[in-house]
């Protein structure tokens, strides 16, 4: 059987981290072909190199048995390639019938009748029940996928790549969306699929390759494999396991959250934090834990629930009343909402500091506690008035971590701690959070990196599509375990997943 | 597989609360008229209406047909009132030295087009910020005008020039009804063709519309070079009114202008406008002006009254979109 696609020996790596070694992948008329990997896997730079948005440093691409190169998505759609992609990439004010014709609308001047008749089959052929004058601001989310869809058909692409394209549907939707791809595929459309959910995998794909750190680990048909197997692909039989300091004492109750919700993001959160231990919310991408994160902070808000800090209830919690109250947040995305990214190291350091009215502004009133946190942390260059952008990722943090050091907290929200750090810096950062708790700081961290939990973690919390579903102790937990909660393959019997 | 129509309305591309919005405009208009003319002494006459309201309206509303473009792409034209400027002296020249007012016409409007070719590429091509672009180019372009006429304004212009421009067709003003028109052609150019699709298309997602395989830099350009078009024409307009060309003409067009786009419904974060909001935006604004005047309300007190319209129209705008 000649194969849609083929990419051999495909290599990509961004300035010097090696993204993708080695790594095959086909496909072949009328089949779904997922693809699988833990978070940082490498499936999203595959999917991009397929897409013609990277260009891959090594490696051969076939498309019909022709070898091709794409440098860009014009070159993969003139190959018949459409990408679904997980941000919709649509245009709101437009309608449904401009949407799909996108850029092959014929004459200059619009005859919109016509074009919505062009496009009538399409939505009918996706089962896309709208008018095709429809403004596509006005299409639910699940709409929206399948305009794109339609697009893609539109274009007549023979290979559609689906990048999580549940992540925001809900069942009904979900089962719709399968009967789409189904009917895409009985008429020879090939199909890659993106997810971690496996009883989609189980539902719809024919074969599974799984990516593991950059790596090809193997591809197999669904049908000869059980999800244990497949998570065993994911996570590596030989786990090293990490240790790190567990002999802490835990203290009172710091942090009390009770049914916390907030509609569409999460329901019924309910967990406590005590001083001197690290609780990790470990799960998907997706499954609401940076929201959950955010609104204990104050920095988005919730609907229900209550929060505690040391027994005190703060009903309406922001980052201004959160911060004097002693609670620490550092951001996921570093870059724009860590650091100012133009401003000193010592600026970057202090910001929190002079809020809290703990030091002024002037160089001389702060140059001592920066020295002292540059040292403390091992902060390279150790210049307090180098401008921080200047700094690598791992120092930056250092420098964020400084910033809620030298304020005083006793509870620090932490979001992916070592996200894009390299390893030097994150055994650093390691070391520094052990150390937090071993003075009696409550850490509640997210963490989509699996060595990372096991390795600080305390407690794990595992949430799924916004609920918790599961409660590991450090004992009980292994990547397996969390791994299986968070996508649903386990259940935890104390937690009735409503799920 | 089974299809449920829904009632597919004539395609009418705006939501049917834009177009409630426009209607609040038009009603806002007619009820302050309505209003004005049995309070105002004066205002409801047909002198008035025309020459208070209508020559400015027309003006501003010319140049924010082109301003509404380029915001639409989530751009802006800060150069506006500088290209029309710049147009105005060198047209005013060349008829003064004898060129026929029909090709000194063009040569203004070819001004007006290199002024916006030249914003259009530095945003499009640099990748320079539009605001910084025109902000740049807003006083380069003045300082050109001022040294082009030494500081003095250019007198004198042909009469068939005044007399076609600022003449009257059956009693009705030319400059009013060149903007109706320029109105309803670019409000056929942004809803009917490709080009004006693709215009909103950028302001709603730029790089979706790249990935569809559009040249989107030259449809941004396009949208800076209409402006300055458009610009130069409005000058035309005015020197025809006055009789001379200033090099200092068309200070503070672009905030009257952006002011009307607003009003109208364009939105400053782009993908979302249209040309007949602006004309009904300039025409609420040279209203009220008018009717302050009228009223011998004192200059300042007629800013802090359109200084209101504006942050009122954002206020609604704010809480019509956000649901």
């Amino acid at each position: 059987m000649v194969e849609l696609l083929s990419a051999q020996q495909i290599n990509k790596s961004f300035s010097g981290v090696h993204v993708l070694r080695d790594v095959q992948f086909s496909l072949r008329a009328g089949e779904v072909h997922a693809l699988l990997g833990e978070n940082g896997a490498g499936k999203s730079t595959l999917l991009k190199t397929l897409f013609g948005i990277y260009k891959p440093d090594s490696g051969t691409l076939s498309v019909n048995g022709q070898s091709v190169t794409l440098s860009s998505p014009g070159d993969a759609q003139a190959q018949g390639i459409a990408m679904i992609h997980q941000e919709l990439a649509l245009i709101p004010e437009l309608t449904v019938a401009q949407n799909v014709l996108l850029g092959n609308e014929g004459r200059e001047v619009l005859n919109y009748a016509r074009m919505e008749a062009r496009v009538q089959p399409f939505l009918d052929q996706v089962g896309l029940m709208v008018a095709p004058g429809t403004p596509v601001k006005r299409l639910t989310i699940a709409q929206q996928q399948m305009v794109e869809i339609a697009r893609a058909v539109a274009r007549q692409a023979r290979i559609i790549i689906m990048d999580e394209p549940t992540s925001s549907l809900t069942t009904h939707e979900i089962e719709q969306l399968y009967q789409v791809v189904r009917e895409l595929t009985a008429r020879g459309v090939g199909i890659i699929y993106v997810s971690h959910h496996f009883d989609e995998i189980e539902a719809l794909a024919d074969r599974v390759t799984v990516l593991r750190d950059g790596a090809y680990i193997g591809t197999v048909n669904q049908r000869d494999v059980t999800q244990e197997q497949l998570v065993n692909m994911m996570v590596g039989r030989n786990l090293v396991t990490q240790t790190g300091d567990h002999n802490r004492q835990v203290g009172e109750v710091r942090l009390d959250v009770q049914e916390l919700s907030r509609t569409g993001a999460f329901q019924d959160i309910t967990f406590r934090v005590h001083a001197g231990e690290v609780v990790t919310l470990a799960g998907l991408i997706g499954a609401g834990r940076t929201e959950v994160l955010r609104a204990i902070y104050g920095a988005d808000p919730f609907t229900q629930g209550k929060i505690q800090l040391d027994g005190q209830r703060i009903t309406r919690p922001t980052p201004a009343t959160m911060m004097r109250l002693g609670v620490g947040f550092i951001a996921e995305d570093r870059r724009h909402q860590g650091i100012v990214p133009d401003a000193k190291v010592s600026v970057n350091m202090m910001l929190t500091s002079w809020a809290k009215g703990k030091v002024g502004v002037r160089e001389g009133e702060m140059r001592q506690r920066v020295e002292e946190q540059i040292q403390q942390l091992g902060i390279r260059p150790a210049n307090a008035n180098q401008i921080i952008r200047r700094l690598s990722g791992g120092n930056q943090q250092k420098v964020i971590l400084g910033r809620w050091l030298s304020a005083g907290c006793q509870l620090l929200l932490i979001d992916e701690p070592t996200r894009g750090i390299d390893v030097a810096s994150k055994a650093d950062i390691y070391a520094l959070i052990d150390d937090l708790a071993q003075q009696g700081v409550a850490i509640l961290m997210v963490s989509s990196e699996l060595p990372e939990v096991l390795r600080l973690s305390d407690r794990i919390l595992v949430m799924r599509e916004g609920h918790l579903v599961g409660e590991l102790t450090r004992a009980e937990a292994s990547e397996e375990r969390i791994l299986g909660l968070a996508t649903g393959a386990q259940t935890d019997a104390n937690y009735s997943a409503v799920v | 597989m089974q299809t449920i129509q829904q009632s597919s309305k004539p395609s009418g591309r705006a939501s049917v609360v834009e177009q409630l919005r426009e209607a609040g405009i038009l009603a806002i208009l007619l009820l302050g008229a309505l209003i004005f003319s049995f309070t105002v002494p004066s205002f409801f006459s047909v002198d008035n209406a025309i020459s208070g309201i209508g020559l400015s309206a027309a003006i501003n509303t010319i140049v924010a047909i082109g301003l509404t473009y380029v915001i639409i792409t989530g751009g802006i034209d800060l150069s506006v009132g500088s290209t029309a400027a710049l147009s105005a002296v060198i047209g005013a020249d060349l008829m003064q030295r004898g060129l026929p007012a029909i090709l000194a016409v063009l040569a203004a409007l070819a001004v007006g087009a290199v002024a916006g070719l030249v914003n259009g590429l530095l945003v499009t091509r640099v990748q320079l910020a539009p605001f910084i672009v025109t902000l740049g180019t807003m006083t380069f372009y003045r300082g050109l005008a001022l040294s082009y006429t030494n500081g003095q304004p250019i007198l004198s212009l042909p009469d068939n020039f005044k007399n076609v421009l600022g003449g009257n067709i059956a009693g009705f003003p030319i400059p009013l009804l060149v903007a109706l028109l320029l109105v309803g052609a670019f409000t056929l150019l942004l809803k009917f063709t490709k080009t004006g699709q693709y215009i909103l298309a950028i302001g709603g997602n730029a790089e979706a519309v790249r990935l569809s395989g559009i040249n989107t830099s030259r449809y941004i350009t396009l949208t800076y070079v209409i402006s300055g078009v458009l610009a130069a024409f409005a000058a035309l307009v005015l020197i025809a009114q006055l009789g001379a060309a200033e090099p200092i003409l068309g200070s503070g067009w672009e905030l009257s202008a952006i002011a009307a786009s607003v009003v109208g419904g364009t939105s400053l974060s782009g993908g979302k406008g249209n040309v007949v909001g602006a004309l009904l935006g300039a025409l609420l604004l040279s209203m009220l002006q008018n009717v302050l005047t009228l009223l011998g309300v004192q200059a300042f007190y007629q800013l802090l009254a359109t200084g209101l319209i504006i942050i009122g129209a954002m206020v609604i705008d704010r809480y019509t979109r956000g649901s």
